[in-house]
């Protein structure tokens, strides 16, 4: 049978027409990749803009720039951007791209509730944003604590505003994970034992149970939250023997393992890339792989490190301050791998490499005054300092942002099929360095010398004006450091160099196939020996009697967890609009309940049900004959 | 292909799996099965976050439940009811690997019925009982409530789950998804009924318990 003829029949399974309509249902899960890396980077550079104008108010003493109330508004907004909707989601973004590819598999086991998931994260953000325009953002910073956000002392909608995106997003985070648990744990190519799946795996399904079973906990928080603020009940208001402190615990006991989450998979394409640009394999693969998933298990047991001022009994102070050191020496072995795979191999510095060395080095930084804060009598000194923004930025853009970037490096030509200009890169990575360190290191002395986080002003005889200057400065250069890289990704995407198949000469799955991969992934679902399918010797599409090319009906091989042997063949829905519609009556749901007409909700849920239904029932299907 | 025919193809083979393999395979009857069962995990998480949360506000009381411990006629009657329900659908999944159908789809209905009666007891308790102490009157009334309004949104999905499964026109293996959807609903159903026992153990067996054993209480 010629190769045209399957792959024409394979074309016209799994494309999707581009037509508004066809844009609208797609489930491919390529496409819904790149459309949550594009609208994560949005809200980055929403967020950012958020962070400048932070950054003009505090650039000198006394400065008039925002009122008081739209100080707050500003940087609560910045903060529960950068952390909810860019941080988590780019980084699904990635893993909707990349897990199908990497693991050999036609799309995710879920394909209409990958589509579902994106809608549902677009739409929580959008319905965030809109509290802008009734002037009335949440204002009590990213983490909310009562009593800040009970009605006597936020009377507006903000607060409602925050705890009903928090759970929307909640919905499209949980089904997200469970997509990416059962296509990793489903689907992976026969022989991807999991002694041999990369390393993205493994932080890609760690951060999918801390997904699954942190979340509920955020979602239990807002709901007590608006319970207690719209419909009189008593969960957080001491004076009806609530309890101020519960909001603490909820928050985060989900917060802390949500710090993995946006960390987690990035340390993961740092393994993937670090290796290739090393020219070698990764040094100590098991004990990566085995530090990642403790990490994530860990994450469960820290989370009262940021209540040290909240007056807990010491025990138990003590018990989390143990754990809290503990668990940097997951991270420290993850680092000491790097650095092996690094010393034993052949670094190439592409602007990618250099990402991902600046965030080794960002990151230990971030560690060790993360580290120092887990000491007690250290963290009373500098709790709700500037220190504590420092270590939020260093972990978080040094443990994020420099690792998406990196993988935006990295990855883009095989999403685009075009090379990055590197000499745009060089300029833009030296820039975000200088930019980054500008801003967020001077933090450590302001901490030091008494500043406290979230003042929309300060005096001038306090001594701080200068090192804030350097610091507004530095976050315009910053900035201009990741519009240079954007302006990167958007010209090189159209007028790079083509990039071929395998540019860097990577050994996983997904470079295989040709730039951009076609609708359907390889032609033959591909077999894999060791867990650098292409450095080895065996040919993973070795498929004489092309018996797993599956080009009659949409489908791809389903194997068992453990040690990938094929046990059946899982049929893949095709496109469909009810994902959309179910996101829609979502929304409908959270209008509704922020205006309080609850009656008014039963509509959207009805319409939502009968949705669901519609989109279960079993339906014709597409054949290739 | 078994262990054997595994260790043989690791060797030197340039092919892992024999075409012959891949066309026997059957068709994937399981995905939905370990959705279902990670989407149960999270809600096992909603219910620890409240169960925390109800014995967080509680120790900060000289005494918890605030008021009288709730009454155990009804509760006890819906464990029952539950667990019955549960055998209902037990038995009819272990019909539907026989093969029988229309026994299956009976058993379906039974349990259906019976987590309707779950519901009206449900929400005639809580008329009863928002009589005397109203959900806003205190921090315990809140949390009590709240919980108890959790399950039952739980029990009324499960329901949706087990209608859907009893509308479908086929319940065993199928050659088109949705695969196994009444292994995955009956699955929710059984959760459901498990968190209603936990709740009945703390929520109404637990306060009788600490009031009988301290007599200072009364």
């Amino acid at each position: 049978m010629s190769s045209t003829a399957i792959s024409t029949r394979l074309t016209y399974l799994w494309e999707t027409p581009k037509t508004l309509w066809g844009s609208l249902t797609t489930v491919d899960h390529k496409t819904l990749g790149l459309r949550y890396l594009i609208t994560s980077m949005v809200f980055l550079l929403a967020g950012g803009i958020e962070a400048l104008i932070l950054r003009l108010q505090l650039a000198q003493p006394g400065m008039k720039l925002l009122a008081p109330e739209t100080y707050d508004q500003i940087f609560t907004m910045h903060g529960s951007t950068m952390i909810y909707w860019y941080a988590a989601p780019v980084l699904s973004g990635f893993s909707v791209y990349l897990v199908p590819l990497m693991i050999g598999a036609r799309d995710m086991a879920f394909p209409r509730a990958n589509a579902f998931s994106y809608w549902t994260f677009l739409f929580s953000g959008i319905f965030i944003y809109t509290s802008f325009l009734v002037g009335q953002a949440p204002h009590a910073g990213w983490f909310a604590y009562t009593p800040y956000t009970l009605k006597q002392y936020s009377p507006g909608v903000n607060m409602d505003y925050f705890a009903i995106a928090l759970i929307f997003l909640t919905i499209s985070q949980t089904v997200g994970g469970i997509n990416f648990l059962v296509t990793i744990f489903r689907h992976r190519a026969p022989g991807m034992s999991v002694n041999r799946m990369p390393i993205f795996m493994y932080s890609t399904s760690t951060n999918s149970v801390l997904s699954i079973l942190a979340m509920p906990t955020l979602c239990v928080a807002c709901v007590f939250l608006l319970l207690n603020r719209n419909w009189g009940m008593h969960f957080y208001d001491v004076r009806n023997g609530g309890s101020t402190l519960l909001w603490q615990q909820l928050f985060w006991f989900f917060a802390h393992p949500w710090v993995y989450i946006i960390f987690l998979p990035a340390t993961g394409m740092i393994s993937m890339l670090l290796p290739v640009f090393s020219r070698r394999p990764i040094v100590g693969y098991a004990y990566v792989a085995i530090s990642t998933v403790l990490t994530g298990a860990f994450g469960f047991g820290v989370w009262m490190h940021h209540m040290f001022a909240t007056g807990e009994p010491f025990m138990s102070m003590s018990y989390f301050a143990a754990a809290s050191m503990m668990i940097s020496i997951f991270s420290t072995i993850q680092i000491y791998a790097w650095i092996a795979t690094l010393w034993k191999g052949k670094p190439v510095l592409t602007t990618s490499m250099c990402f991902a060395l600046a965030f080794i080095a960002v990151f230990v930084i971030g560690g060790l005054n993360g580290v120092i804060t887990a000491l007690i009598p250290f963290d009373w000194q500098l709790n709700d300092s500037y220190w504590i923004v420092a270590h939020i930025h260093y972990v978080l853009v040094g443990a994020n942002l420099f690792p998406v970037l990196a993988g935006f490096y990295y990855w883009l030509p095989k999403m685009t099929g075009r090379m990055m200009n590197e000499r745009l890169g060089m300029i833009s990575f030296w820039t975000i360095l200088i930019g980054f360190n500008a801003t967020f290191f001077p933090m450590h002395f302001l901490g030091l010398l008494g500043m406290p986080r979230r003042i929309y002003t300060y005096s001038a005889g306090l001594g701080w004006g200068d090192w804030n200057l350097a610091m507004t400065v530095g976050a315009f250069l910053l900035a201009a450091g990741i519009v240079l890289s954007v302006i990167n990704f958007l010209v090189s995407a159209k007028y790079g160099q083509a990039a071929g198949p395998n540019p860097w000469n990577a050994d996983t799955l997904e470079w295989s196939m040709p730039s951009p991969p076609p609708p359907y992934g390889s032609v033959h679902i591909p077999t894999v020996q060791s867990r650098h399918p292409l450095w080895d010797e065996h040919d993973e599409e070795y498929d004489p009697e092309d018996a797993r090319v599956l080009d009659r009906e949409r489908m791809t091989i389903s194997t068992t967890w453990l040690d990938a042997v094929p046990i059946g063949l899982a049929k893949m829905p095709e496109d469909s609009i009810w994902p959309l519609v179910l996101a829609l009556a979502l929304s409908a749901i959270a209008g509704l309940a922020l205006v309080r007409s609850m009656w008014w909700t039963l509509a959207p849920i009805v319409v939502g049900i009968a949705v669901t239904a519609g989109w279960l029932w079993p339906k014709e299907e597409k054949h290739a004959e | 292909m078994n262990a054997n025919a595994l260790a043989a193809s690791n060797g030197t083979s340039r092919e892992w799996v024999s075409a012959q393999a891949i066309r026997d395979l059957p068709i994937d009857q399981g995905r939905g099965t370990g959705a279902m069962a990670w989407f149960i995990a999270s809600e096992a998480m909603v219910f620890l976050a409240l169960f925390f949360s109800y014995y967080y506000l509680g120790h900060m009381q000289p005494r918890w439940p605030i008021g009288d411990a709730p009454s155990l006629t009804l509760p006890t009657a819906m464990v029952f009811i539950l667990f019955l329900s549960c055998i209902a659908l037990w038995a009819g999944g272990w019909m539907l690997r026989q093969g029988r159908e229309l026994p299956a789809r009976g058993a379906l209905l039974l349990a259906i019925l019976l987590g309707c009666g779950f519901l009206v007891l449900n929400a005639y308790s809580y008329d009863a009982a928002s009589r005397i102490q109203p959900v806003t009157q205190n921090t315990y009334t809140s949390i009590f409530y709240t919980i108890e309004g959790v399950h039952a949104a739980h029990a009324i999905l499960g329901l949706l789950f087990l209608l859907y499964a009893a509308m479908l026109p086929r319940l065993g293996p199928t050659d088109k998804p949705p695969h196994g959807s009444y292994r995955n609903a009956a699955m929710y159903w059984y959760f459901v009924t498990a968190v209603w026992f936990v709740m009945y153990a703390i929520m109404y067996i637990g306060p009788h318990h600490v009031v009988a054993a301290n007599p200072a209480l009364h």
